[in-house]
């Protein structure tokens, strides 16, 4: 009885002496708080707090995390002064990486930025090398994306010598992670891990946190004590400050209290300088991607400059990307004709022409997702503590993939075909680099492949094209479809259309290039054993050439022109032509080594070549039926000369 | 607010969010939300339900609750901050069948109130309240509280049977939660006749971690600390690193710590842990100037001393970089000078950078740094 008695006692106290449920903070029909300042509302503090939900106190339904100091990934959110120090430790013990002051916040405190790539600002090839750029921690309380920023660094920096996929994006890619944007804000929102000001609806200050520490009366920073009502409300939204956009679409307030708060003009706030100047690292003309990690949502929120083949390509890696994480995420494209509200997507989406986004981390909607609380909408920015390792690894698989994918499409550069009986190479071409996007064959050896002959055909890329397990076996990587199989390859030869289908390839994890190694990377290369028909009906040398129609692990197709590099440019790819020598966006099915075939072996190379089936162009359409009734030429002679002087469109490309 | 905030609180919007639901769901703004919850209706039936509660009459309040969830009298943003209240109210009762009952059938309710939580989000909205998740929180907050009343009657009558309950659950749930929570609140006494069964369970590897951690706290046991670090999963290890640090005497706790070293998921929080202690003990100066040389600790210890702001340990760095032989060790040296940015440091770094051993990368770097 006593205990009951207790706890009913304690039911009154926690429900009927508490505050109003909400803080008196008055809200206008855009939502924002009209009366900051007023006690009632700016001098609330609320807690939060695991289950309690009595007076100001605000139940998450699981412990609302803290800081920790660790330079080490834990469970959990590590304070600033611990991710600082883990990127100066990844800084100062790895070379591939590079760090530099790119600004100060308003409070004076340095923003750093740090690119992970090789010495060189090429790739392995020789082409210049491209780019990416990664923001987080533009938002001070989502705390998601310092971690998810500083897991990506982390993870390129441990697999650098992988000898594959890892090591290929440290050697042929820049990339960018500015891991702390706001640091100002977020140093504050880890003082009061716990504590808000205002209003449930609108919780501000403390935890809550979400612009920088822009004081607008003196153009200084505001302090850090919660307890200093006034300056609660105020800081710029770094995500709206942003030129393109600036001001438009109601999407920000020009009043100094509003959550996006735009600040008195654009480009003003220290911190979106510095972000613009951590571009310069990449360079910024080498930009291929830019994403600003936010929370909370699981969606890609993506400006939509006018150009079609941006937005179309945005929209495919965005969806590649979406489908390696293990959680659902949406993509979320502006709508047509926008001109942006001024985030730093969209300044880098219109400046640089490159696919770029605002990507909103999990959850999706709340804490409830992980058996938590609504807690009026707020809980999805207080992301549970045990939660943080499996959405850094999530978040950097997703940007793992979309790096690889804007590294570059695939090329092939090497093959070649050896009698597996003598182990006499009779095939060895490859394509070098002889220009700043160009490449030439060089036929090393084109000697006869003859029927009834045993060969065994070696073809190398320029990116690893698959990725393995821990225990060594090709895996697809998450979300994508492209796992142990090679693709289609075929050894087409002459015009009869006499075609080999070349199955059972492997792709080659140990070193040594030709025939049984890969050329660079675990993994460029592959190699089929192939029999030439015993019974194919060749009289003289006949031109042969390879189909190799292979995607890469993201799903890319080959550059079918490797005669000319691909590079990115005005929102699209350059020179990713297709098998009819089309440029576009999808790339299509290598046609360039071309063997040939001949009764006997030493015959000499026939001085014809042929291109791939693939590459002929499509039949023409039928011809209208004949008009109804009438007319003469009733007998079809007409249509048979019609189709016959068609004839010749119907051979394959030369 | 990305475009206008839209005033729909009169219109219901059919969200594809709310899978299944039967009612439409709305989005609404502050302001209407706030006016939904102040009119003197809703105001009285707030405190109708509070006084339920007050009274301990939970099987009403449940039954009230769910003719609330029903009432297509009541608007849902009325609706859902009355069940989210009621519900609250009920966590913190005993449960009675019928609420019990009433409770899990409102658990299966969807959202229904949604809302423009961030800016960012365009049109894109979060639910406010979510009644099903409440729901399913007092259910669990039940389950704990009768766990930890359980868990008490055997703490007071001096059984272990509730070691035995908490190693057999399901790790985090309400049963675990509920019998830490009798622990923490347990006299000194009383848990010191549950140490020999915690500490042998966690030797058999049987998942006790969190009681664990309760006793060694509470009891300043530093054995059981040393349990807790070798044997107790990673997050419960890494909260008895602050607790041993807070806890513990100063010999003690460095044992400790060093020993939370040496395991590779905690380490690097156990090593700045040392660092705290630092400022007072020679001997966990003496540690991290070791460590230092150390490749899983190094940096760790680096950062810890880099952070120690003591002209003493600035000039053993410095002096540590100048006779360093190997590359690593030369490197984390580095680092804490760069950390510690006091000017014997810097005169170090400037000295290193000039004619020191070691990559030209790393050289370069340091006089970038020099420069800052």
């Amino acid at each position: 009885m006593a205990r009951a008695l207790s706890r009913t006692a304690g039911i009154a106290l926690a429900c009927c002496t508490a505050v109003p449920a909400a803080a008196d903070c008055v809200f206008d029909a855009s939502g924002e708080i009209t009366n900051p300042f007023e006690p009632g509302c700016g001098d609330v503090t609320f807690t939060y707090t695991e289950s309690d939900n009595s007076g100001t106190n605000i139940a998450l339904g699981y412990p609302p995390p803290v800081p920790v100091a660790s330079l080490t990934p834990v469970s959990g959110f590590r304070d600033y002064a611990s991710l600082f120090a883990r990127h100066q430790e990844l800084l100062t013990l790895n070379d591939e990486v590079a760090g530099e002051v790119v600004g100060q916040t308003v409070a004076g405190r340095d923003i750093w930025a740090y690119a992970i790539g090789d010495a060189d600002a090429i790739t392995a090839e020789g082409f210049a090398e491209a780019a990416v750029l990664v923001n987080s921690g533009i938002h001070a309380r989502e705390w998601q994306t310092p971690e998810a920023a500083t897991a990506l660094i982390e993870t390129l920096v441990a697999g650098n010598a992988d000898g594959g996929f890892f090591q290929y994006l440290v050697e042929n890619l820049n990339t960018v992670v500015l891991p702390v944007n706001n640091v100002d804000g977020f140093i504050q929102t880890q003082l009061y891990p716990v504590n808000v000001t205002a209003d449930r609806q609108q919780p501000r200050e403390g935890r809550m946190r979400r612009k920088n520490l822009r004081n607008p009366t003196t153009g200084g920073a505001i302090d850090a004590d919660i307890g200093t009502i006034p300056d609660n409300f105020w800081g710029v939204d770094l995500n709206r400050n942003s030129s393109q956009g600036f001001g438009q679409q109601g999407a920000s307030s020009a009043s100094v209290t509003s959550l996006v708060y735009r600040g008195g003009a654009p480009d003003t706030e220290p911190e979106v300088l510095a972000l613009q100047q951590a571009a310069t690292l990449g360079p910024a003309a080498r930009l291929r991607l830019y994403s600003d990690t936010h929370s909370f949502g699981r969606v890609y929120f993506a400006p939509r400059p006018a150009n079609t083949r941006l937005n179309a390509i945005t929209q495919a890696l965005a969806q590649r990307m979406i489908a390696a994480s293990g959680r659902s995420y949406g993509y979320g494209p502006d709508p047509a004709g926008s001109p942006g509200i001024g985030t730093t997507a969209d300044h880098f989406a219109f400046t640089y022409q490159i696919p770029a986004w605002t990507l909103e981390v999990e959850p999706a909607n709340g804490g409830q997702e992980y058996g938590g609380l609504a807690s009026h909408g707020h809980s999805g920015f207080i992301l549970p503590a045990a939660e943080a390792p499996r959405m850094r690894d999530d978040l950097t698989r997703q940007y793992l993939l979309g790096f690889y994918r804007q590294s570059g499409p695939p090329a092939a550069v090497a093959a070649e075909i050896r009698n597996t009986a003598s182990d006499a190479v009779v095939y060895r071409a490859r394509w070098d680099r002889t220009g700043a996007s160009a490449r030439t064959l060089e036929v090393e050896v084109n000697e006869a492949l003859v029927p009834g002959g045993n060969y065994r055909l070696w073809v190398a890329f320029n990116k690893p094209m698959r990725i393995r397990s821990s225990a060594g076996a090709i895996v697809s990587y998450a979300g994508q479809n492209r796992g142990a199989e090679v693709g289609t390859l075929t050894l087409e030869i002459g015009d009869a259309g006499d075609q080999v289908a070349l199955t059972g390839g492997t792709w080659l994890g140990t070193a040594g290039g030709a025939p049984d190694g890969f050329l660079r990377y675990s993994d460029d290369a592959f190699a089929v054993d192939f029999v030439v028909p015993a019974l194919l009906a060749v009289t003289a040398p006949t031109p042969a050439v390879l189909s190799l129609d292979i995607e890469d692990l993201a799903q890319m197709a080959l550059d079918a022109d490797p005669s000319t590099a691909v590079d990115w440019g005005s929102g699209h790819w350059l020179r990713y032509e297709d098998e009819s020598g089309e440029d576009g966006d999808a790339g299509g099915v290598d046609c360039s080594f071309k063997p040939f075939v001949a009764p006997a072996a030493g015959a000499a190379a026939p001085g014809a070549a042929i291109g791939c089936s693939a590459a002929a162009p499509p039949p023409p359409p039928p011809p209208p039926p004949p008009p109804a009734g009438g007319g003469g030429g009733g007998d079809g002679s007409g249509l048979a000369l019609l189709l016959l002087g068609l004839l010749p469109l119907l051979r394959r490309k030369r | 607010m990305r475009g206008r905030i839209a005033r729909l609180s009169g219109s219901a919007l059919a969200l594809a969010l709310a899978a299944g639901a039967a009612l439409a769901a709305q989005v609404v703004d502050p302001a209407t939300a706030r006016r939904a919850v102040s009119s003197p209706v809703i105001v009285a039936q707030d405190g109708e339900l509070a006084a339920l509660a007050a009274a301990g009459r939970t099987t009403e309040l449940a039954a009230r609750l769910e003719r609330i969830a029903h009432d297509a009298t009541i608007p849902a943003i009325s609706q859902e901050w009355l069940l989210d209240r009621g519900l609250h109210a009920l966590a913190s009762g005993a449960p009675t069948p019928a609420a019990r009952a009433a409770v899990t059938r409102l658990a299966a309710r969807p959202p229904l109130v949604y809302a423009r939580i961030d800016p960012d989000h365009g049109d894109r909205v979060t639910p406010l309240y979510d009644t099903g998740a409440t729901a399913r929180f007092v259910l669990r907050q039940w389950d704990r509280a009768a766990a930890r009343d359980a868990a008490a009657a055997d703490l007071a009558a001096g059984r272990t049977t509730a070691v035995a309950r908490f190693a057999d659950a399901a790790a985090g749930n309400a049963v675990q939660v509920g019998i830490a929570d009798a622990f923490r609140a347990a006299p000194p006494a009383i848990l010191a006749s549950q140490r020999a069964a915690v500490g042998d369970a966690l030797v058999q590897g049987r998942r006790v971690d969190a009681l664990g951690l309760v006793l060694a706290e509470r009891l300043a046991d530093a054995a059981l600390f040393g349990l807790v670090v070798d044997y107790a999963e990673e997050p419960v290890a890494l909260a008895a690193i602050p607790a041993a640090a807070r806890t513990l005497g100063a010999g003690d706790a460095l044992a400790l710590l060093a020993r939370a070293s040496r395991r590779a998921d905690i380490a690097s929080a156990a090593t700045l842990a040392i660092g705290t202690l630092a400022p007072r003990d020679p001997a966990a100066q003496r540690f991290l100037l070791e460590a230092v040389a150390l490749p899983e600790i190094g940096a760790s210890a680096a950062a810890a001393l880099g952070r120690l702001g003591e002209p003493a340990v600035s000039a053993e760095l410095a002096r540590r970089l100048d006779d360093a032989t190997d590359d690593a060790t030369r490197r984390r040296l580095v680092l804490a000078l760069k950390l510690d940015g006091s000017p014997p440091a810097r005169d170090a770094l400037e000295r290193f950078a000039k004619a020191g051993a070691g990559s030209a990368p790393l050289r370069q770097e340091v006089r970038q740094w020099l420069e800052l």
